[in-house]
């Protein structure tokens, strides 16, 4: 959602003089494939900047299937040998893909039980997540287990990391995971197919870690603090 | 462009100086971030930025030299450029070079602010910045009482403690390893720092890390005086103490006439990392900040380009 608002943003504000319809299109063009240019190249940048953090001998736990985490990892086992546990993440099991394409990639890495994080937490060196939506107040918004995972970190003393490009970032302050909206948290055809009081039965597919259980946030626009997140969030949409 | 060749010699100086030199703060991308913005907008008197530590003056002949060296280099038409840009460099350059001198004298102003009439204040080992903050509240007459730590194996705090007893300021030396007992008599924590990184969190003395746990537990206020020219673009990027941190010689420990066993390591770091959730107060030379601002502030200082010298 905040991409395609960001995307739209950036086309139609670009400044020029003349009337002409074809120049006119040709400009919204020009723009959006500039977009797209710099949304494809935001992973590897990531990638760049993240660098540093990533250690010989590091233990990283991460959650889920995200294709940022993916890039840089595979960027940084260029430079430093560590090994990764990943969380299966119930329901889709998407932490098994998640295994199997570092596997492929030549690092070292195992498949936990959602159950066994704090289980896990005290071997691991840092935690590095995706997020599906960072929102205003920097916290993240992603797949369900996320709060979990950063709870036990905060309870350990370890870093809680989160890799995401800036289109990510979205105009919205949640107060707390019950203030989430339901399309967030459920599947449209989940609505659909219940009505108002019967959704509280259903599990939610996303949960929302506020900014305190948040060390850095990587992002293609430098390595942030979950407090510059607002500041950068109004760069990004003036 | 020639701005870009001037840049990219400023960077290549930067890059050598910081790796040559392991003390002092990361003075070399301010630096840079003042000249990028003057390269960039030559004509217009914009407000630069400071950092600096001693070697100012021989860090302006070095680039005043190198400069001299880049005309020949260059072509005809980038040495107008040069020639037009010397003198706003070196005007910037002063001007920097103020900035640095008056930074602790503005901070020491607020000393007045912070510190109230009778008083315990904490402080670790020997600092110019909280040593000139004191000599001030005490020159306006407030009465306060000072507890120094020594900072142990180095001994820094002898020097504060004789320094500010000069100034007829109270003062009462310490061990290091009594912080935790004297702390419920605290009323707050003053203390300088190597530098600030751009998460908030301090690379300060050894021994800061400590104290500031203590403080944590008692709920006693850490109140950071640092110059701006203390604020790093850096991130810690792992709390490995051999990767970030300098040990200098253990001979103040044992000396090297003592007879040991070779299998006997000893340890002496030089620095600590304090996380930002144990900084309640950055005083710097405009107002006291929280450690969650300080990357606004480094935004405001470093150009984003600067973050990070070694990639260009």
């Amino acid at each position: 959602k905040s991409g395609c608002e960001l995307f739209l943003r950036f086309i139609t504000l670009a400044k020029f003089d003349t009337f002409a319809i074809d120049e006119c299109r040709q400009k919204l063009i020009e723009r959006g494939q500039v977009f797209l240019e710099r949304t494809l190249s935001s992973r590897q940048r990531i990638a760049e900047y993240s660098q540093e953090f990533i250690v010989d001998g590091s233990i990283i736990l991460t959650h889920s299937h995200s294709r940022v985490v993916l890039t840089l990892l595979a960027y940084a086992s260029k430079f430093a040998r560590f090994r990764v546990f990943v969380t299966e993440s119930e329901p889709d099991k998407s932490g098994a893909k998640m295994r199997d394409e570092l596997e492929a990639i030549g690092i070292p890495s195992i498949c936990i039980l959602d159950a066994s994080v704090a289980y896990v937490m005290e071997k691991v060196t840092f935690v590095l997540m995706g997020a599906e939506a960072v929102v205003e107040s920097g916290g993240i918004i992603n797949k369900i287990g996320t709060f979990n995972i950063a709870i036990a970190a905060r309870e350990m003393n370890k870093p809680f990391y989160v890799a995401s490009e800036s289109f990510k970032f979205v105009r919205y302050y949640p107060l707390n995971n019950r203030d989430l909206p339901d399309h967030f948290k459920y599947k449209a055809s989940t609505i659909a197919r219940l009505s108002e009081q019967n959704l509280e039965m259903e599990h939610p597919l996303v949960d929302y870690t506020p900014p305190a259980y948040i060390t850095l946030l990587f992002t293609d626009i430098g390595t942030l603090t979950p407090s510059a997140v607002s500041d950068e969030l109004i760069k990004l949409y003036i | 462009m020639l701005p870009i060749h001037i840049l990219k010699l400023i960077r290549e100086v930067s890059v050598r100086i910081i790796h040559g030199r392991n003390e002092g703060s990361d003075i070399s991308l301010t630096l840079q971030a003042v000249l990028n913005d003057r390269a960039t907008m030559s004509t217009t008197n914009e407000d630069e930025n400071d950092n600096l530590d001693e070697n100012l003056q021989l860090k302006k002949q070095q680039i005043q030299a190198d400069l001299t060296e880049s005309l020949p280099m260059s072509n005809v038409e980038g040495s107008v450029s040069v020639q037009r840009l010397r003198p706003d460099i070196m005007d910037d350059l002063n001007w920097y070079s103020n900035e640095i001198d008056l930074s602790v004298k503005n901070l020491a102003q607020q000393a007045l602010a912070h510190i109230h009439a009778n008083e315990i204040i904490l402080t670790l080992g020997y600092s110019y910045t909280v040593e000139q903050f004191f000599k001030y509240a005490a020159s306006k007459k407030r009465q306060f009482h000072v507890f120094i730590l020594e900072h142990a194996p180095f001994f820094t705090g002898h020097k504060m403690a004789v320094n500010l007893s000069q100034a007829n300021i109270p003062v009462t030396v310490v061990t290091d390893s009594a912080v935790y007992a004297i702390m419920a008599r605290v009323n707050k924590i003053l203390i300088g720092t190597r530098s600030l990184l751009a998460n908030g969190g301090l690379t300060a003395k050894s021994g800061t890390y400590s104290l500031a746990l203590a403080a944590k537990n008692f709920n006693v206020p850490l109140l950071v005086c640092a110059p701006t020219y203390k604020f790093s673009p850096t991130y810690l990027p792992s709390f490995d103490p051999v990767m970030c941190n300098s040990f200098p010689s253990p001979e103040n420990i044992l000396s090297y006439q003592s007879s040991y066993q070779s299998s006997l390591d000893i340890v002496v770091p030089m620095h600590d990392y304090v996380p930002p959730e144990l900084v309640t107060l950055i005083i710097g030379s405009g107002m006291g900040n929280a450690p969650s601002y300080v990357y606004r502030i480094v935004s405001e200082l470093y150009s984003a380009e600067d973050n990070d010298l070694e990639r260009s």
